[in-house]
């Protein structure tokens, strides 16, 4: 590493947006607690993994270059509480973007300074105790995107065993797929259920109280399911897990 | 929704509710990933080993014409009958026209995948040729006119009562042949002694196919690949045209890792390696050279194509590299979820999710590609490294796949990604879906969507908006 | 007709590969694989050990042996133990043991060599005959340690069928013929694949799981597999 880093933008993602905005509060507490400015760029939306997923290219690439153009309106390190929408701006905007002159090298320069929150603050900062406490038994569900598509795998869990007064409970096979998917979820609903079911008796086995992940979209499937089942189990981000507290 | 598509979830529907195969496909599926994942431990430098026979893959398909030719030459040097199939018809075509000119009433086959593709079996037999698979599983499958459900493990889908009651019903099984699993596995053996010895005509696959001497590899664990390549007279081999690797050196790499990835054996107990039909007297040995004494007199081998060279010329041409292990289908929770008969075809799981679709010229996009969450299991345990999620991807995005969508998805994707390019239009469209989601909801939460997300609903509850975006509260605290 | 097929199958074949688009372009091939550690000579005790515990694992058997008069005997204790009266056998000069055949003849044990007639009808009534055997004896091409496997090359006086049919196997290797690995078998013997018509890896008994994944040896091929190590 060069210079240290102190400046970071966050690109919330759409569902956190909209659906957890406190995911990305926690993330922005987190960040300046280790020392970081935070900045968040005005106008984001959507990284366009619904889009590119469904096959549909042509849509994918007009999100891809609207995200892009935002994210170079500053050079600093981009940090995003979502590996799968890291991921998507890591490996998949190059690709996206390889056949258009004017978006290739903006594709990769974004890309080689873009990381799940996690990822950064082990494998960027050197932290793996961020001074948090929390109570009860976790247990950890591995996010494919995240653990494949990123290589993420242990980091979250290193963040995990630094906060105070928190068990981290095995999850059975933690690291098989939710069956979240995207758009899986809808039009392959059986399997999707089918795969729910699965990960939601490996959660009852575990006896954690709370899953944690880095990946609300997992979260929202898994945390549908436990509400389905009229689970006490309860779903959170790992930034909810390892911020400070919101000051009154 | 098209027929296929139709089909095929009405077998995925099935095969969730069936109790016991689920339990069948989460033993055997999680058995084989974990014996894959020990027996690779065993082997130094597996990941290195890996990136070398995929780096020989790639190759060997980039330039697979040239070694198409050596590998013909070679085997016909050796005293093969090298025959070349552009289409399943082509194929069955050759085949029954050996047999006949062979004068045969009985075939005995070990396993081939590809003579599945050409349905070989019917052909035969409407060509007055009885055929008998003398692999357990695809024995078990034939006589209950079944289809196989893994390409490892056929019968993974059976129980051993069930095929107490098969044998029973079509070959006369007594109880005390039928006891236990040992009994009726030599029951089996002595049923299919009696074909092998009298069959006409022997017919295998081939796992591989070197180049540089014209063999041909035919892997089993029982010991039929041997048999049926040796007892009858004449032997076919039906080679995919993408079986070639180019030399004996690289045949050993892809031995080191195909059975340690399908069932976690360090080698199949049966690797035997075809070079030519048996040697005649008067050979290398000299004068007193008697030839060899058994093995068959005339050796077949079919290149077939059927449709690998329009794989090969599109995008999903990666898929070629595959070796048929089958660790992908051990590693996919879709698999493992439905198993083999739902995808419909002769390859299930990731590898038939691709291939299948690829090479078909099928009027309507088969649904397989988005049968998939695209988590990645497959690429991490595939011996030869196949980036199967993009291939899905890509065959996701071609045309015709994306015009067979459901109308509703593809004008609210246009719609989605209209909005999100436009971040006013996009706060605007948020604000009215907030409003939506908070009335209907309860507690936080919609136990019901609309039209087609009600599919969302009928597994899982669907949280409301929050009542305001990440981006309002920002803008509240952060004025500019 | 046929070369046609050829024909066409290849130039849709290069049609192909002109416009591919596979994910490495032109790659050359890439030579040998170098990952692997050093490894003992052929013959090493180690290797041997390493061989027996292998095939040990897959429910064979090596029968270390210090003299080929003992490898002799191992036989013959084998094959009164099945109470075989009669065995299927390459011949002498390949087996690697030699007063091996006339120990088992002096016992009381017939030797039957194979030799398939061309004939369909006369292949069959051979085939019948030789089927009731229990016992087969084999020399070997090599033995491989990181795998507990046999090689065995077809040839003049070394029928396929002699490791196959019978449900009891046994095979005669001498201790310098034990490689570490397939790869360094090949390499130490180019040619050697295509030497017979047949050259078969033997990995211990035949086996299957295909019924609720639960083993059972003995399917088609031998349920007993014997490896007599002779110096």
């Amino acid at each position: 590493m060069t210079s240290p880093v102190t400046h970071v933008q966050l690109f919330a993602t759409c569902l956190v947006d909209q659906f957890y905005p406190s995911v990305a509060l926690a993330a922005v507490r987190l960040l300046e607690r280790l020392g970081l400015a935070v900045e968040v760029p005005r106008d984001l939306t959507c990284c366009g993994q619904p889009a590119f997923n469904g096959g549909f290219q042509a849509e994918a690439r007009a999100m891809a270059r609207r995200t892009l153009d935002v994210l170079s309106r500053s050079d600093n390190p981009i940090v995003v509480p979502s590996g799968s929408c890291a991921d998507m701006v890591v490996h998949r905007y190059p690709e996206l973007m390889a056949g258009d002159p004017a978006y290739a090298d903006k594709a990769a320069r974004v890309a080689s300074r873009t990381y799940e929150l996690s990822q950064f603050i082990v494998d960027v900062l050197g932290v793996t105790a961020v001074g948090a406490t929390g109570h009860g038994k976790v247990a950890y569900h591995s996010s494919c995107h995240t653990q494949r598509g990123l290589g993420v795998r242990e980091q979250p869990l290193r963040l995990l065993a630094g906060v105070n007064s928190v068990a981290c409970r095995p999850l059975p096979e933690s690291e098989a797929c939710c069956g979240f998917g995207g758009l899986f979820a809808v039009k392959m609903a059986d399997i999707s259920g089918a795969l729910l079911g699965r990960k939601l008796d490996d959660i009852e086995a575990s006896g954690a109280e709370i899953v944690v992940g880095t990946d609300v979209s997992c979260l929202m499937h898994i945390g549908g399911g436990l509400r389905r089942r009229r689970s006490a189990v309860r779903v959170s981000h790992l930034a909810e897990i390892l911020a400070p507290p919101e000051e009154t | 929704m098209s027929r296929e598509a139709a089909d095929f979830h009405a077998r995925v529907r099935i095969a969730v509710r069936d109790r016991h195969l689920q339990a069948a496909l989460a033993s055997a599926t999680s058995r084989l990933a974990d014996a894959r994942l020990h027996a690779l431990e065993s082997l130094p430098s597996a990941d290195a080993l890996r990136d070398h026979a995929r780096r020989i893959r790639a190759h060997t398909i980039g330039a697979l014409d040239t070694y198409l030719e050596e590998f013909a030459r070679r085997a016909a040097d050796h005293g093969a009958r090298v025959h070349w199939a552009r289409t399943s018809a082509d194929a069955t075509r050759l085949v029954v026209e050996i047999a006949r000119a062979a004068g045969a009433r009985l075939a005995v086959k070990s396993k081939s995948m590809v003579s599945e593709e050409i349905a070989l079996n019917e052909a035969l037999e409407a060509a007055g040729v009885r055929v008998v698979e003398t692999d357990l599983g695809e024995f078990i499958v034939q006589l209950a006119g079944d289809r196989p459900s893994h390409i490892i493990v056929p019968v993974v889908h059976r129980t051993s009562a069930d095929v107490a009651a098969l044998f029973r019903a079509k070959l006369g099984a007594r109880d005390e042949d039928v006891a236990d699993i040992p009994m009726m596995t030599a029951f089996a053996r002595r049923t299919l002694r009696r074909e092998f010895l009298r069959a006409d005509i022997g017919i295998s696959g081939a796992n591989f196919a070197v180049a540089e001497t014209g063999s041909v590899t035919v892997v089993t664990n029982e010991g039929n690949g041997r048999l049926s390549t040796t007892a009858p007279r004449v032997h076919v081999a039906l080679v995919g045209i993408e079986r070639i690797v180019p030399t004996a050196e690289d045949l050993g790499v892809m031995l080191q890792l195909l059975a340690r990835s399908a069932t976690g054996q360090k080698l199949s107990v049966y690797t035997n390696i075809i070079t030519g039909p048996r040697r005649p007297a008067g050979g290398a040995e000299g004068p007193s050279d008697g030839g060899e004494p058994d093995g068959p007199d005339e050796l077949h081998i079919v290149l077939v194509d059927n449709g690998r060279s329009r794989i090969l010329a599109g995008p999903s041409a990666e898929i070629l590299y595959c070796i048929r292990c089958g660790a992908c289908l051990n590693g996919c929770p879709v698999y493992r979820t439905i198993g083999g008969h739902a995808y419909g075809g002769v390859y299930p799981g990731p590898i038939g999710s691709v291939f299948a679709p690829a090479r078909s010229e099928a009027a309507h996009p088969s649904p397989l590609p988005h049968a998939s969450s695209l988590c990645g299991a497959c690429r991490e345990v595939c011996p030869v490294r196949i980036d199967i999620p993009s291939l899905l991807l890509t065959l996701r995005a071609q045309p015709a796949m994306v015009r067979s969508a459901p109308r509703w998805l593809r004008v609210g994707m246009a719609g989605y990604a209209f909005v999100a390019t436009r971040p006013w239009l996009y706060r605007l469209a948020a604000r009215l879906a907030r409003a939506y989601t908070r009335r209907r909801s309860k507690d936080g939460w919609l136990t019901r969507l609309p039209g087609p997300l009600s599919a969302w609903t009928a597994h899982r509850d669907f949280p409301a908006l929050a009542s305001r975006s990440f981006t309002e509260i920002w803008a509240a605290r952060r004025p500019r | 007709m046929m070369a046609d097929a050829r024909g066409h199958v290849l130039a849709d074949v290069r049609r192909a590969l002109r416009g591919a688009r596979l994910p490495e372009a032109a790659l050359s091939h890439p030579g040998s694989f170098g990952g692997c550690p050093e490894a003992p000579a052929p013959g090493d005790a180690v290797l041997i050990a390493r061989f027996g515990a292998e095939l040990e694992a897959l429910c064979g058997a090596m029968h270390l042996v210090s003299s080929i008069a003992d490898a002799a005997r191992a036989a013959v204790e084998i094959v009164e133990r099945h109470e075989a009266r009669r065995v299927l056998a390459w011949s002498e000069r390949w087996l690697g043991c030699p007063g091996l055949l006339a120990t088992l003849e002096q016992a009381g044990v017939q030797v039957t060599a194979i030799d398939l007639g061309a004939d369909a009808a006369i292949r069959r009534v051979q085939l019948e005959d030789i089927e009731p055997v229990v016992v087969g004896v084999t020399g070997a091409e090599a033995g491989l340690a990181d795998t507990g496997s046999l090689v065995l090359v077809s040839g003049p006086g070394r029928s396929r069928l002699a490791s196959l049919l019978p449900p009891v196997h046994i095979a005669v290797l001498s201790q310098a013929r034990v490689f570490p690995t397939l790869p360094a078998f090949l390499a130490a013997r180019p040619g050697v694949m295509a030497e017979g018509s047949n050259l078969v890896l033997v990995t211990g008994p035949s086996r299957t799981a295909d019924i609720e994944m639960t083993l059972t040896h003995g399917v088609h091929g031998p349920r007993e597999v014997h490896v007599i190590v002779v110096p």
